[in-house]
């Protein structure tokens, strides 16, 4: 470091930390200290270096200084010659360009491992990663009972939105977790309003929603529904649905008002704050959650995820995507049998995420989720007492069976491979898929009792890939 | 002609090739870097296209002449109005910073680092420009003619620790000022994700952001 420089850090160091008040000159002097200054800085071969005026009329330093000791040198001069009160030593971007930073200059010793000679502080021990640098942000939401008694309650959401929230949290996420009765529209705007206020450019935004997933318009966006949102339509099957399969016939049925909308609410919202946005969303039709960028009218036609990975680009800071369900499927869930961090995942009861499922086949089976599902009967053709008779693991799981151990079929799965792949989506989107489709398939024919009406290839999760073509929850 | 072509083919590929793996002292020494005068690449062509026309419909005597004279003309105003551009883009006076922080003199001294890096992934050769927003709001708010001493350092975000890189020190009014590093991409990068540190020292607090490109 030059000697120049040494001296001026000096100053800098012993500067006190508050303001400095400067008398301002008049125009006359000010113009006398430009002559003046600059012939200082003329002889003394800072060539690039000029005062002049900012376009506030302050007196400061500007032109191209070669490295940042040729600016602290600049500045030292006129400290020495006329002092802060006639030329500030205010750092004005527009004005003054340092072509080599130490910033810059270091970073090429750092790479070689080498230290670096541009700088006192670079020869430092190395700074341990604290909190306060962490740059991950999560919000939560679960929503298993309404405020709104014609909404069927969604069994598990909550207990999928907590232990989304364990994992996240567990891995350096600061996390916003609202769950039933807390995610009201007024309290998930709030929460996205204070993560706007606080997060910094450049971090990254978790968005993990368990509930009901509804179309909120009549061109089939689907939104996520919320403690108080509402239905805007009775439930009647669609007979305009082309599908042969009960998902997409049910679609349409009930529009809901009020719901999470992950592009107004989250897309919109952070839309010129640079941040990178991960959804994660366990809902039934979920993979229509960003439908209106594909512009298509025809509820009914889902995009292909290679289309709807095309148009996505357009949605600011979107990095990726992950739903339970295609655009066309609902979501399955039901009770969990053993512990949910176990190896070996095992579904003994089952329920949907659809809003409603009032149909002449399967009046009440909706109702509840997990431990009894009403309306349906076992193998032996009497009235089902729990769900582990018809479940497909009979006899691993009986009474043992709790509320907390009710989950989404996505949720369980896609966290599980999650924790086994260090946290890589794509890589445990892949892994969890086939089992996903699997189980959810036989969780519908376990209520339907009819191949006719399930979909062979189960819910059909799906993962856009908008801007990353991988990454890490678990990512430090 | 088809030697011709081959030969040019040729010379083209050794400049890329050159250009790719140039040093980073090389790099560094040829950094672009000017006022904030990123993402001017389409104010440019406009400028030109736009200039270039006018010049040669003007310019009745000799139209490529004056096309491009236009052209250039053009490009530079095109660039003078990115850099415009920029700066408010990335500039604040007090009342914009304080409004956007929902800042009162009552919070007391107040200061804030944003990052930006208006490209996500850089190919070597390339400059990856960042940019990092210091934010410095006091009680004095925009009365006063104070400036304030602020300190920047970076560090180079390794696996599980902070490698120190540079520490700067400036004064800074209220309101937000952009600081403008290029660093080049160059042959000693390796394809990867890589995260720079910044962190302010100021008021005896201590803040600090994150800026992530790729190298591909």
């Amino acid at each position: 470091m030059r000697l120049s420089s040494a001296l001026i850090s000096l100053i800098f160091m012993t500067t006190p930390l508050f303001a400095q008040e400067f008398e301002t000159p008049t125009e006359t002097q000010k113009d006398e200290i430009i002559e003046k200054a600059n012939d200082i800085l003329r002889k003394a071969g800072v060539s690039g270096a000029r005062i002049q005026k900012n376009p506030e009329g302050k007196l400061v330093l500007a032109g191209t200084f070669l490295t940042y000791d040729e600016f602290l040198f600049a500045i030292m001069l006129m400290n020495n010659h006329f002092g802060p009160q006639q030329v500030k030593p205010i750092y004005d971007t527009r004005l003054a360009i340092i072509k080599k930073t130490p910033t810059e200059l270091c970073l090429i010793y750092a790479l070689r491992g080498q230290e670096c000679p541009h700088g006192r502080f670079a020869v430092e021990k190395p700074a341990r990663i604290s909190p306060v640098q962490a740059k991950k942000f999560a919000l939560v939401i679960g929503v298993s009972r309404f405020l709104d008694p014609t909404i069927p309650p969604v069994a598990g959401a909550d207990a999928d939105a907590r232990a989304f929230e364990q994992y996240l949290r567990e891995n350096g996420y600061q996390t916003v977790l609202l769950v039933d009765s807390q995610a009201t529209v007024d309290n998930v705007k709030k929460a996205l309003r204070d993560l706007y206020s606080i997060i910094p450019e450049g971090s990254e935004l978790v968005v993990f929603a368990a509930s009901h997933g509804a179309p909120v318009d009549e061109r089939g966006e689907v939104g996520i529904v919320l403690y108080d949102s509402s239905q805007r339509t009775r439930c009647q099957v669609d007979p305009k649905a082309s599908d042969k399969y009960i998902d997409a016939s049910l679609k349409m049925c009930a529009l809901v008002k009020n719901a999470f909308s992950i592009k107004e609410h989250v897309i919109d919202t952070f839309a010129n704050r640079k941040v990178n946005i991960y959804v994660v969303l366990d809902a039934c039709y979920s993979g229509d959650a960003l439908r209106s960028y594909t512009g298509l009218d025809n509820p009914y036609y889902v995009a292909s995820t290679s289309e709807y990975e095309r148009v996505l680009k357009s949605a600011p800071n979107l990095d990726m995507v992950v739903t339970a369900s295609s655009g066309d499927r609902m979501s399955w869930g039901g009770a969990l049998a053993g512990e949910f961090r176990n190896r070996l995942i095992s579904f003994v009861g089952s329920n949907s995420r659809i809003l409603r499922a009032d149909t002449q086949t399967q009046t009440p089976a909706f109702n509840t989720r997990g431990i009894t599902v009403t309306g349906t009967k076992n193998r032996q053709g009497k009235p089902q007492q729990s769900l582990s008779e018809s479940s497909p693991r009979a006899g691993q799981q009986s009474s043992q069976v709790t509320q907390e151990s009710k989950h989404g079929v996505f949720t369980a799965f896609f966290l599980e491979a999650l924790q086994k792949n260090s946290g890589l989506i794509a890589k445990s989107y892949e892994e969890a898929y086939p089992e996903i489709n699997a189980v959810s398939k036989q969780l519908c024919l376990q209520v339907y009792k009819s191949p006719q009406k399930c979909p062979p290839d189960g819910q059909q999760p799906a993962l856009y890939r908008i801007r990353k073509s991988e990454h890490s929850f678990q990512q430090r | 002609m088809l030697k011709k072509v081959l030969i040019g083919s040729l010379g083209l590929a050794l400049l890329s090739h050159a250009q790719a793996t140039k040093s980073c002292e090389e790099m560094l020494d040829s950094s672009p870097k000017s006022r904030l005068t990123i993402d001017t690449a389409k104010n440019v062509a406009v400028g030109a296209l736009v200039g270039g026309a006018i010049g040669a419909m003007l310019d009745e005597s000799n139209r490529v002449r004056g096309g491009i004279i236009g052209g250039i003309l053009g490009a530079l105003g095109g660039t003078a109005i990115s850099i415009l551009q920029n700066e408010s883009r990335f500039m604040e006076n007090y009342d914009k910073a304080a409004k956007r922080y929902g800042y009162s003199p009552s919070m007391g001294e107040f200061i804030a680092i944003e990052t930006v890096s208006p490209k996500n992934a850089l190919n070597m050769g390339e400059y990856a420009n960042l940019i990092v927003k210091v934010v410095v709001l006091t009680p004095e708010g925009s009365r006063g003619d104070s400036a304030y001493p602020v300190t920047i350092r970076s560090y180079l975000k390794q696996r599980d620790y902070l490698l120190p890189l540079g520490s700067e020190n400036y004064y800074f009014q209220n309101g937000t000022t952009p600081l403008v590093y290029n660093i080049p991409v160059c042959n000693l990068f390796k394809p990867g994700e890589y995260s720079i540190v910044f962190e302010g020292i100021a008021f005896g607090k201590r803040v600090s952001n994150e800026v992530v490109f790729r190298v591909n």
